[in-house]
């Protein structure tokens, strides 16, 4: 029996080959830039929102905007 | 790729024995030959190199206590049989003949099935074994020898 002959006559019951589709890195790297864009919007709203404040209430003396500004303008304050 | 994503998928499931084990091997697979492509040398052959990464995917994840399928035998109705009688002794005899090679160890049932079911050059079969071509025809020749003894006992 030529097995060589044998073995590449036989028909195999082979599963049906799914379709494949290259989606995950597409889809990965727009995620990525997905949250890296939101990160910069609330990184931006933040510091607006912030500075807002500060020129809204500048007498107020409780704020930390004007703690920081007085401890910067205070003379001596500076470190060496 | 997409021409070559059949074989890749049965590469994967002659090594899983499973169907969908070979699906998630060949989808990682492909994923990372297109993340290597830059590294792809131009002109070399693209089967044998994407063969190699499903491959390897493959035995990664191949799980030996999960289900594993047997090869199985389609009835091909284009065959001329001589007589319906012949045409069963056949059939039993090739389904033995497959039964016997899915018996064999997993080196030695790979290098057989890739040469002779995929019908794989003996450089693509070293490739998605990840083995020197000369190893294939070793490894073949010690194959078909311990193929011919286990078809034998089943007779």
């Amino acid at each position: 029996m030529d097995f060589e002959r044998e073995l590449s006559a036989l028909d195999v019951a082979w599963p049906e080959t799914p379709a494949f589709r290259l989606e995950l890195p597409q889809r990965r790297r727009r995620r990525l830039l997905v949250a890296v864009l939101v990160a910069a919007a609330v990184a931006v709203g933040a510091a607006v929102a912030g500075s807002s404040i500060c020129a809204a209430s500048p007498s107020s003396a409780s704020s930390g905007c004007r703690r920081r500004r007085s401890a910067r303008s205070a003379p001596g304050s500076a470190r060496w | 790729m997409r021409p070559h994503q059949e074989i890749a998928f049965r590469v994967a499931y002659l090594i899983t024995r499973n169907a969908a084990d070979a699906e998630d091997a060949v989808q990682d697979g492909l994923v990372k030959a297109w993340r290597a492509f830059g590294r792809f040398r131009p002109g070399a052959p693209m089967r044998p190199w994407l063969l190699h990464i499903v491959a390897n995917e493959a035995r990664n994840r191949r799980r030996s206590a999960a289900r594993r399928e047997a090869l199985a035998l389609r009835a091909s109705p284009g065959e001329a049989a001589p007589s319906p009688e012949e045409a069963v002794v056949d059939a039993d005899e090739r389904a033995r003949l497959l039964a016997a090679l899915d018996g064999l160890p997993d080196a030695m049932r790979l290098v057989l099935a890739y040469r002779h079911l995929l019908a794989l050059s003996e450089e693509e079969t070293a490739a998605a074994l990840g083995v020197r071509v000369g190893t294939v025809k070793s490894r073949s020749a010690r194959a078909l020898e311990k193929l011919r003894e286990a078809h034998g006992l089943r007779a």
